[in-house]
């Protein structure tokens, strides 16, 4: 079998989205050296939950579900990385095994570095170290606000919340509207809000009747952005 | 040369005493995998070699079983060490117990032998 060629930092289409954005070019060509490059067809696990870690993933391109499978294996949606998003840093300074599962919802790109590579890295560049500390603070951010709007927001506003979330993340502005650009099953984007995918698809129905949303097969575009940010009660 | 290196490695590995392998499991340390799961994906470059200590890995090429991996053998050391493809799609049986050689150990164990052998 031949050697794929070789993805480099420099050229990386999520580098500036990265937590390596700010290293200099030879720093970043150490880097690619010292990293692993995969291609993840839909559907392959990157890690496994209950399973040891033993580095960090850092994705290129593509979208890749992080669930977690409760005591009676329900799966439920924790949250969606895509191109820039790092994984499984948390388990390099707590040698915890993983409490969840990542699954390319699409195919990806997804380049590893080991932990001892990366405790180096950190020790060496502060950059490194304070853009891994952000990327933290910003994830159990987002942990506190999904938490919180599980208590405060019913199903209605709590999907109107994750579409302009993906949005923010995803979306792609075109003359029909925003569309997003994800392909998530209903099943999957109801385990993200925590409903039943029926609800999700009667309510789905109802944002469409009220022009806020979209659909043209399975694309959802945003079609009043400020009329689904009222809906989803958010006040800022 | 590199490859010569990293057979040296493979054999020096593979024939590690149990004095050796207990100053290993000290440094590296040894890994329990809850979960039967798909340790190296078909066409993908390991993540890290992998000494199976305890249970089983299975080599398979599509639905069909190629081969296997005892306790004591080593898995995917040339493949992760020079980013070559691996030819199967191994799974790990849950309760499987590994000493992970990930690209940094791997990187260090070579120097160490390409030392030995520059002497």
């Amino acid at each position: 079998m031949s050697k794929p060629s070789k993805l480099e930092c420099e050229n990386c289409p999520s580098q500036q989205k990265g937590i390596f954005c700010e290293l200099e070019s030879l720093a970043l060509k150490n880097v690619s050296e010292n990293k692993v490059v995969n291609k993840y067809k839909k559907g392959q696990t990157l890690f496994v939950q209950g399973n040891p870690p033993f580095g960090m993933y850092c994705v290129s391109a593509g979208n890749i579900k992080i669930s977690q499978v409760g005591e009676d294996g329900k799966e439920s949606i924790v949250r969606i990385a895509s191109a820039g998003d790092v994984l499984g840093h948390r388990s390099i300074f707590t040698e915890q095994y993983y409490n969840a599962t990542a699954t390319a919802v699409e195919d990806c790109t997804v380049c590893f570095l080991d932990k001892k590579y990366i405790l180096k890295l950190v020790k060496e560049s502060p950059a490194v170290a304070t853009n891994i500390i952000s990327k933290l603070g910003k994830d159990l951010g987002a942990a506190e606000k999904r938490l919180s709007s599980f208590y405060q927001k019913n199903v209605r506003e709590r999907l109107a919340e994750f579409l302009l979330l993906l949005k923010e993340s995803h979306g792609v502005k075109e003359a029909e509207g925003i569309r997003l650009d994800i392909k998530l099953t209903r099943e999957e984007m109801a385990s993200i809000i925590a409903t039943a995918p029926e609800t999700l698809i009667r309510f789905m129905s109802e944002l469409k009747q009220e022009g806020f949303i979209e659909q043209k097969g399975k694309t959802i575009y945003i079609t009043d952005e400020p009329g689904l940010l009222e809906f989803a009660n958010i006040l800022y | 040369m590199i490859y010569h290196l990293s057979m040296v490695l493979k054999t020096r590995i593979e024939n590690l005493n149990p004095k050796e392998i207990k100053k290993l499991l000290l440094n590296v340390g040894s890994r329990i995998y809850q979960t039967r799961s798909e340790l190296i994906y078909k066409g993908h470059i390991p993540l890290a070699g992998f000494i199976l200590i305890k249970g089983a890995i299975d080599l398979m090429q599509g639905k069909k079983l190629v081969g296997s991996i005892a306790p004591g053998q080593l898995l995917g050391l040339n493949e992760a060490l020079h980013h070559i493809p691996f030819k199967y799609q191994a799974i790990i049986e849950s309760n499987s117990e590994v000493i992970i050689l990930d690209q940094s150990t791997l990187k260090e164990l070579s120097q160490e032998i390409a030392e030995i052998v520059a002497k």
